[in-house]
Order: C-alpha cells, then sequence, then structure tokens
C-alpha cells in the first residue's frame, strides 16, 4: 500500500516536473549548460535548447527560454588588433566564454541527438537570419594562440551560414556589446531540405529577463500563456528603452514560421 | 549551395534528358558523343559505353586538372557533345567547368560525377581546409553525480598532474575568450600543486595540449573530490600520447579522431577516456591503460612571437599541438574531390554513367547495361587486389607522404593514414611553415620513402629535395592523371598498391 502511493506520487510529480511543451513563462537560464540543436519531435524536424541546468537533460522551446547574461560576463575589448572587431580597446563587452565560466550561463550547439543520426547527412546548415538589440552581436571561436574565427556577426550582410558536422557539440564566444534584450533569428537546416527556424532569446545585464521580451509566441492559445507574465506588468522600461525594436521583435517572432519536409 | 541539391539537379538533369534525346536520337553514325575532363574518367566511360560511344578528355594526358585550362578547341568539342561529365568544382580549374557548363548544348545531360555518385552508395569524405584542426580534439570532463561521495552542485573537483615522462615538455593551456592564455599543467618547470585545475561537476572543457619534442609521452592526472573544506580522494590514472610516431602497438585503442575526455568518473572515482566517435551520437568508455592518445605530425605548429606563449618555448620553434577547439577544420558544405582512389567510388561512378548513358541513348541500354555489369565485377575483384596488396605493408608503416592531398580516399578505403603532403592543393606554392612540416613529417615516422605523381614532377622538386636531405627514396603514385606508361584505371590503381609495398613494406 505504501508503495502504491509512493508510484502515484512519484507519477504525479512526473506530471507536474515534466516540462510541458510550453511552459507558462520564460525559464530564464542564467547559468549551467545549454545547447541549441535540432531534433525530431513527432517526426518533425524542430530546433530546441537542450537545457542541462536541472537534474537531467530537458528539451525546451526556443520561444520557452531566455538566457540571461549577468554582469560577471562584463569585461572590456582588449588592445590587442584582433579583437579590434569587438570594438575600441577598453570598452565595455558582455562574454560568455567558450569554456564555462559557473557563474554564467554557457551555450552550445550540438547535432547529437540521437533523434536526427538517421536524417542528418554529413553536416547541418545553422543560419543566422538576423538580430535585433541595443548593441551588435558576435559569436566567435578561439583558436590555439588567440585568433579569433567569427561565426556569425551582426556586422555582416544576412543570412550568414556555418556548418556544424553531423554528431558534434562545439562551444564559441557569444559576445553583446550593450546591455538589453537580443533576439537572434537562427535556423538549423539538412541538406535535403529538413530546416526548423527559431528566436533565440537573450537578455544581457540589468532588468527583468523574463518580461524583456513579448510573451506570445508561436504555438498555444493565449488563455494558456497569459497570467503570470502579464501579471507583472509590461515592461514599459524595456519598451521605451527599445522603442522600435520591440514591434519590430513582435513581427519577427509573429512571423516565425517552421518548414517541414520530414 | 550543397553538394547534395547539386546532385538533385543533375540527376534531373538526367531525367530532362530522357525526353529530351529519347526521340530525336541525336547519336550520329560514330557513336554518342562523350565529353570527360580528365583521363580517369574518360576510361571509366570508355569501359561503360563500350564501342556506342567516343569519347574525349579535356585535360590532355598527363595534364593537371587542378590547373589545366580550356581551349577554344575544348569549347568546340563541348558544344558538339551528347553528354558531358566533370568530376567536382574543387578537382578542376573552374574555367574548365565553366566552359562546359557555358558549352553544353541544352538538354544534353552534364553530370556532375562526384556529388552525384553519393545517391549510388559513394564514400564521400568532406574537404579538409586546416589539417591542424583535423585531428582529436581532447578535452577534461567530470561525470556523474557522486552522491554517494558527499558532491553536491557547490563541490569541486581538483585535477592534479603529478608525473610526466616524455621527450619533452606537456604543456595543457586554455586561451582564453580575448586571447589569454592560462596554463593548467606545464611538466617543463617541473610538476608542483601549481600544475593542478580545479572542476566545477558536470564539467567539461578544452585545451590545448602542446608538446615540445616528438616521442611516447605519459601524463599521471591524479583526481579529488573537494566538499568545502574537506578532500576526498579519487583515482588516480597514467593517460599515453604518441607524438609525431606511430601510435601503432602502444596501446590497443588508437584515439585519432572525433573527441576525447579525460574523464573523472565522481560515482566510480576512476579517471578513464570518454570518447565520441566521428559522427556518432553515442560515446563510450576506455580505460586509460587500454588507450593511446594520437598526436600527429599535422598537429605541428609554430610557437608565435607573442611574449605570452613564451612558456611554449621560443618564438619560431616547432611544437605538436592539439588544439582548444577544431570547428573549421572542414570546408562548410565541400567534398575531397578525388573520389576514384577508392575503388568502390569508382564502382558507384561507372553505376552512374551507366544510367546516365542509357538515359542519352535508349537504344544502346542493353549494351551499356553489359558493359557495366562485366566492368563492375572486374572493379570488385581490382578493389580486393588493392586491398589484399596493401595489407602486406605492416601496419605501423603505413604512413602516405605525397605531393597534394589526393589520397585521402586511398588511405580511408584500404587503411593507411595521410601522413603529410607538401601543399593541399597543387595549384598552391609551399611556404617556409610548410616544408619544415613536411622534413619533420618523415624524421619523426622515419618513412622509408615518399610519393610523387608523373603529372606533378614540377611541384615534386620540393619533395624530391626535402626526401634527399632526409636519405628517403622518392616513389611514384598516381593521382589525377595518366601517364604514357598507365593508360587506364584499373592499371592504375594495382600500380599504386603494388608501388606502395614495394616502397614501404
Amino acid at each position: 500500500m505504501p508503495r502504491l502511493i509512493q508510484a502515484l506520487l512519484a507519477t504525479a510529480a512526473l506530471l507536474l516536473f515534466t516540462p510541458a511543451a510550453h511552459a507558462q513563462a520564460p525559464v530564464v537560464i542564467a547559468d549551467g549548460h545549454v545547447d541549441l540543436g535540432p531534433r525530431l519531435v513527432d517526426g518533425r524536424w524542430t530546433l530546441q535548447i537542450r537545457d542541462d541546468t536541472g537534474d537531467g537533460p530537458v528539451w525546451r522551446e526556443p520561444a520557452d527560454v531566455v538566457l540571461q547574461i549577468g554582469d560577471a560576463a562584463k569585461t572590456t575589448v582588449p588592445n590587442d588588433p584582433a579583437y579590434a572587431f569587438l570594438g575600441t580597446p577598453g570598452s565595455e563587452v558582455w562574454v560568455l566564454p567558450q569554456v564555462q565560466d559557473q557563474r554564467l550561463v554557457w551555450p552550445g550547439w550540438n547535432t547529437q541527438d540521437p533523434s536526427i543520426a538517421e536524417v542528418v547527412g554529413r553536416e547541418v546548415d545553422w543560419r543566422l537570419h538576423g538580430v535585433t538589440g541595443p548593441g551588435r552581436f558576435e559569436l566567435f571561436l578561439t583558436g590555439n594562440f588567440g585568433t579569433p574565427q567569427t561565426i556569425f556577426s551582426s556586422g555582416r550582410p544576412y543570412p550568414q551560414e556555418t556548418g556544424v558536422e553531423a554528431g558534434t557539440h562545439v562551444h564559441g564566444n557569444w559576445v553583446f556589446t550593450a546591455p538589453g534584450a537580443y533576439s537572434l533569428d537562427v535556423e538549423m537546416a539538412t541538406a535535403d531540405g529538413r530546416a526548423d527556424r527559431a528566436t533565440l532569446k537573450v537578455h544581457v545585464g540589468p532588468g527583468d529577463p523574463a518580461t524583456a521580451f513579448p510573451t506570445t509566441s508561436s504555438a498555444p492559445p493565449a488563455d494558456t500563456r497569459a497570467g503570470p507574465v502579464e501579471a507583472q506588468g509590461v515592461p514599459w522600461g524595456w519598451i521605451a528603452a527599445g522603442g522600435v525594436l520591440v514591434v519590430a521583435l513582435v513581427v519577427l517572432l509573429s512571423r516565425r514560421a517552421r518548414r517541414n519536409d520530414g | 549551395m550543397r553538394a547534395p541539391l547539386r546532385a538533385t539537379a543533375s540527376l534531373c538533369a538526367v531525367l530532362l534528358a530522357v525526353t529530351a534525346c529519347s526521340s530525336t536520337g541525336s547519336r550520329g553514325d560514330d557513336g554518342l558523343s562523350v565529353v570527360a575532363t580528365t583521363e580517369i574518367l574518360a576510361d571509366l566511360v570508355r569501359n561503360v559505353g563500350g564501342e556506342r560511344v567516343r569519347v574525349d578528355s579535356l585535360v590532355p594526358p598527363g595534364g593537371d586538372p587542378h590547373s589545366y585550362e580550356p581551349t577554344p578547341a575544348d569549347a568546340k568539342k563541348v558544344a558538339k557533345a551528347d553528354v558531358t561529365f566533370t568530376n567536382h568544382l574543387l578537382l578542376e580549374e573552374q574555367r574548365l567547368i565553366k566552359a562546359i557548363d557555358a558549352n553544353a548544348r541544352e538538354g544534353t545531360p552534364n553530370v556532375s560525377l562526384a556529388e552525384a555518385s553519393e545517391t549510388y552508395g559513394a564514400h564521400v569524405i568532406p574537404l579538409v581546409e586546416n589539417v591542424g584542426l583535423d585531428v582529436l580534439w581532447l578535452g577534461l570532463r567530470v561525470r556523474g553525480d557522486g552522491k554517494q561521495r558527499g558532491a553536491t552542485r557547490t563541490s569541486e573537483v581538483r585535477l592534479t598532474a603529478t608525473a610526466v615522462e616524455g621527450p619533452g615538455k606537456l604543456v595543457a593551456y586554455l586561451t582564453e575568450s580575448l586571447g589569454k592564455p592560462v596554463v593548467y599543467f606545464d611538466s617543463g618547470d617541473g610538476l608542483s600543486d601549481v600544475d593542478s585545475t580545479t572542476l566545477p561537476p558536470a564539467a567539461h572543457t578544452h585545451l590545448n595540449w602542446a608538446f615540445t619534442a616528438p616521442g611516447t609521452y605519459r601524463l599521471t592526472l591524479r583526481a579529488a573530490l573537494v566538499n568545502g573544506g574537506e578532500e576526498v580522494r579519487l583515482g588516480e590514472s597514467t593517460f599515453t600520447f604518441a607524438v609525431g610516431v606511430d601510435p601503432t602497438g602502444i596501446a590497443p585503442t588508437v584515439l585519432g579522431q572525433g573527441h576525447t575526455d579525460l574523464t573523472v568518473d565522481l560515482d566510480t572515482g576512476e579517471l578513464y577516456t570518454f570518447n565520441d566517435r566521428a559522427g556518432g551520437t553515442t560515446q563510450d568508455v576506455v580505460p586509460a591503460a587500454q588507450a593511446v592518445i594520437e598526436v600527429p605530425n599535422k598537429a605541428i605548429t609554430t610557437v608565435p612571437d607573442d611574449p605570452r606563449f613564451a612558456f611554449l618555448g621560443a618564438p619560431g620553434a616547432s611544437v605538436h599541438q592539439l588544439p582548444q577547439a577544431v570547428l573549421g577544420k572542414h570546408v562548410h558544405g565541400e567534398i575531397d574531390p578525388h573520389l576514384w582512389q577508392d575503388v568502390r567510388n569508382a564502382r558507384a561512378y561507372a553505376e552512374l554513367i551507366r544510367d546516365t548513358l542509357r538515359t542519352a541513348d535508349p537504344d544502346g541500354a542493353a549494351d551499356y547495361d553489359r558493359n557495366a555489369r562485366d566492368y563492375l565485377a572486374r572493379l570488385d575483384e581490382l578493389d580486393a587486389k588493392v586491398r589484399e596488396t596493401v595489407a602486406k605493408v605492416p601496419r605501423q608503416r603505413r604512413h602516405l607522404v605525397t605531393t597534394h592531398d589526393g589520397f585521402g580516399y586511398f588511405a580511408s578505403a584500404y587503411e593507411m593514414t595521410v601522413a603529410g603532403f607538401v601543399v593541399p592543393n597543387p595549384a598552391q606554392e609551399p611556404s617556409v611553415e610548410d616544408v619544415r612540416k613536411l622534413t619533420e613529417t618523415i624524421r619523426n615516422l622515419k618513412v622509408p620513402a615518399v610519393f610523387m605523381e608523373p603529372n606533378l614532377a614540377q611541384r615534386g622538386s620540393v619533395l624530391t629535395q626535402v626526401a634527399r636531405d632526409q636519405g628517403v627514396r622518392v616513389c611514384l603514385l598516381y593521382g589525377d592523371s595518366f601517364d604514357e606508361r598507365t593508360r587506364n584505371y584499373a592499371d592504375m590503381m594495382r600500380h599504386n598498391a603494388e608501388e606502395i609495398v614495394r616502397c614501404l613494406a
């Protein structure tokens, strides 16, 4: 009998804590490991975020996640010509390093989910279609002797494309040049046409990350998503700061489309 | 544009041709006119097409497809052709591909074999852009939750280098985001408490692993779990590295590709290697004593003239280094074009050629089928013969040093390694560093011979000079074309296998 109750409780707990496909409010992740990567969900090629910050990995919809970059990430551009692309020496930048810093979220990207093994081919095309935010965005790798190798830069024309080899897991340096809310319009696709595009939400510096972004995104009906987030109030401060940007973001999110051949 | 998309486009061209050509029958009295870019492709077409086709190769006998520029006469040949075959953009000179695309008659099949043959089962290798990155990606990791040892999320794992044996220094260091190096372990100034690092539970990090002289190294790492002030001792293991030397026989498992972490397991207390095999989605454990980590000569790099890296040695000194980041080793979306060096790929080419000819000349379908069947059987025998021949060379001597990077498929198919080459593409000029790297590769591996390609005699002067300086033989492998002695693909592959045995065994 106690065993039965235990089992029932466990099931209930599972139901409660198994992350729903769409959480009520975005999950703010400020430290620990996450990866952006493709999976097959109900047979559909889907771009999701693997969240390793809890006891086991959980895959989340990008719309349900905000990556928060705290001030531990704040540093200054070194006086080194190799890093001039980040700004003038001494200017402030927020850097999520290629190698884990316990105080910060550590975002990477991977093509290792077993569900895609059969369909992925040699590599996945990773595209950046645009970035909105108060500053610039740079994603680069640091080579052997400190030579930076740019993967994406908001200073370059869109779309930008890089390849992620099948079955790999990579980390890079994510740099933002001003505090505030950023939306990265990203896509991962296979050579034979499976593709999914999503908005990766990143919040830099002070302010409430959960309210820095419009909360109504893709799938579920509005009533399941209202409540807590709305109740916290409209983020007037950020809207004022962002101005037109937030409007652009709403447009961007609402036109988030999913193409799928699988 | 991705390769498979182009492949699809090529197949579409073939399908279009069904309707375009079947009724009119463009085949003239002297047979179906086929133009191929290289002699090797022309030979495959001849074997499948038999007497029904007349084949011309644009690159002349002994010419180098990487540098051959088309003439007006070539454009004319292409314009008259009923079918054109190219290999792949990165093999032929771009102007050659353009001449074909611009002059091929509308509606005639124009097939890029390398890409389209993938659907016929060809094995394709991504094009390596930076060989220095085409090595094992080696990191550090902590696995398990260690709850039974009292570990919490705030615990730390201390990893200390307690011994290094080897002919030179071993330095493990991280170059931080903005270019500053941080040393984890450095055997150059003796090992002490500073040769240690702390990692959080579930940590995973990547480092540069530098070695200042070639040879075998053994690194002993000791792990401890730190809970607040209390330190719980975990295991100790010795990891072996084969730096610049052949790893065969040092330990049962050679770790030379993909991704490996030297891993502390908080649950078992052990230290072992934890490996992602290339392209896989699963990981496996290999105990430290069962594994040897390969640091090949392509990992040779030069210490920069930057005081922050003085711990590696004097500026300009040579070190073997596994890099902290390997992204960028391949050219996005591109493939190594030399597919035919694997006979099974030539088989896929032959099948694609058969289907293309059948479409262009349906009346000859039965002939093409029969010719292809015979030729495929001969290719199967050839593949077995090449494999059996190369197997006579002891594994630890199966190193290829060549003029250009044209033998990746041969090495992959017949279990050899590409130890080095003068330059990746014969159209490039070698730098002083390229020559030094080549010299060190020959010396470190003690290879008895290097291989020149007959059509690259000019480029071969660097290879010949280095070989003479090192006192090793210069042998001959056919890469991208024939010469006056070897006039067909099967002879070329047989020669290559026999030459490898003659010069390396």
